[in-house]
């Protein structure tokens, strides 16, 4: 009987939440989405000692019934064209950019790509010669395999030190306004020689990188090939190895993809309510926006681990603003499903960055001699609890798996000697 | 046994000492989070 009432109510229920819901800019957590408001505390217990409401107080389960039709409405909805789905929830004053598919690879005007200087940065990123010892290339934390990351918490630099930060992916970085987790370098030109003379990743000098290719003849062919004459510098080698990294992008390969392209079966009915969720109740968009599902900004987490002994103050390291102190840039979300784990240092594999994300990540009080510590990090406004059940956490993760990509294997091309 | 009860006590406080030492650095060092539960515990 419930069912059916909710099968007959469910349209209205739609219907008025695309006037509340989906039309609002102010996407309040709690309120807003398919079933109206939602009514709290639902459950009041003690834990430990603590009072956990934050964890206990969540959406009301529907039947599996229930979820069935809902995820059919769904696909209705977001059945359309991409220009006609409901407008996602942000709050007042983000920016909002709909979801679609990727634009085309943006190239910088002084280093425009070619088959043959792709080919050459290909080689330099696999050549570990490049690097101090001559054991490390780029090509050791960024795997195909991996979805161009490396599996790793942090990742492991020169002398396998382990390195305070995660590898980001590189897949898509050609679309980054900003490159690596804070943000230091404008360019892929810059990060390269960045991390090329970083003495923790690739241990050289700007002189040595030079040297080391310069005395392979077979480099020396190669950049006059691309480069018009055989002169090896810096810039060459971090242009052409740029234009490698710019060639790793996205292909149309994903679930998701495929159901922008009007494949509408191939996401399951979770990953279809998933979809809805990241787009409503669940704030995503609020951050995880536009075809690449970033803002390119930067977020305090509340992961900085402020004033203790793993402290990770983030982009206050690049622009020494008071207000940057514990931001990281927001990762783009394609490909999530490779990539993991997950935030500035490698914290959480999927679920526990989506269980965290629902206890709104953590709320860092002010000690004793913290009280006026201009310092101490604000963690972001966006960042609140959202009171998801087990279900909608499934779904979301349902979804995000949904941008997984086709695996893509790169061989190690024949280095020149 | 030229160490003695004594200095075995001695060295069983100085054990203790740096026991509580260290607990409470840890004490010192952890911050104080409102939702720490809901976050898993341990934040």
């Amino acid at each position: 009987m419930k069912s059916l009432l909710l099968k007959m109510m469910l349209p209205v229920a739609v219907g008025g939440s695309v006037m509340l819901g989906f039309g609002s800019v102010n996407g309040e957590g709690e309120d807003g989405g398919l079933f109206g408001k939602i009514e709290k505390p639902l459950i009041s217990t003690t834990v430990k000692g603590f009072v956990a409401e934050s964890r206990m107080d969540k959406r009301p389960k529907l039947s599996a019934e229930e979820y069935a039709v809902l995820a059919d409405y769904l696909r209705e909805v977001y059945g359309k064209d991409v220009g006609e789905w409901p407008r996602g929830l942000v709050d007042e004053g983000v920016t909002y950019i709909e979801m679609g598919e990727l634009p085309s690879t943006p190239y910088p005007e002084d280093n425009l790509p070619s088959e043959e200087k792709e080919r050459l940065g290909k080689q330099l990123f696999f050549d570990g010669r490049l690097s101090g010892p001559g054991q490390m290339s780029c090509a050791s934390c960024h795997i195909a395999d991996l979805g161009w990351a490396d599996g790793r918490s942090r990742s492991l630099g020169h002398g396998a030190n382990m390195l305070v930060r995660n590898t980001p992916t590189m897949l898509n970085s050609a679309h980054s306004k900003k490159q690596f987790w804070d943000g230091r370098a404008d360019t892929l030109e810059e990060l390269v020689v960045a991390v090329l003379t970083n003495p923790d990743e690739m241990s050289n000098t700007v002189e040595e990188v030079v040297e080391s290719v310069k005395e392979i003849e077979g480099y020396r062919a190669g950049f006059a090939t691309v480069f018009g004459d055989e002169e090896v510098t810096i810039d060459r080698i971090a242009k052409a190895i740029a234009t490698h990294v710019r060639s790793i992008v996205s292909e149309p390969s994903s679930k998701f993809d495929k159901f922008l392209g009007g494949k509408h079966d191939v996401m399951s009915d979770s990953a279809v309510r998933g979809l809805h969720l990241f787009r409503t109740d669940a704030r995503c968009m609020n951050c995880h926006t536009g075809p690449l599902l970033t803002d390119q900004k930067f977020h305090n987490l509340n992961l900085a681990y402020y004033g203790r002994k793993y402290e990770d103050l983030g982009r206050y390291n690049v622009t020494g603003k008071a207000e940057d102190v514990g931001k990281f840039k927001t990762p783009s979300l394609r490909n999530v499903g490779r990539t993991a784990p997950y935030s500035h240092a490698g914290f959480f594999d999927l679920e526990g960055m989506l269980n965290m994300y629902n206890a709104g990540m953590p709320t860092v009080k002010r000690k004793n001699g913290q009280e006026d510590d201009p310092l101490f990090p604000e963690k972001d406004a966006l960042l609140k609890p959202l009171h998801l059940n087990d279900q909608d956490l499934a779904d979301l993760k349902a979804f995000l798996e949904s941008l997984t990509e086709r695996r893509r294997r790169d061989v190690m091309p024949e280095l020149p000697e | 046994m030229r160490f003695g009860w004594g200095g075995l006590s001695i060295l069983w406080f100085v054990v203790l000492g740096e026991q509580a030492k260290s607990r409470e650095d840890d004490e010192n060092e952890k911050p104080v989070v409102e939702n720490d539960a809901a976050c898993g515990g341990g934040w």
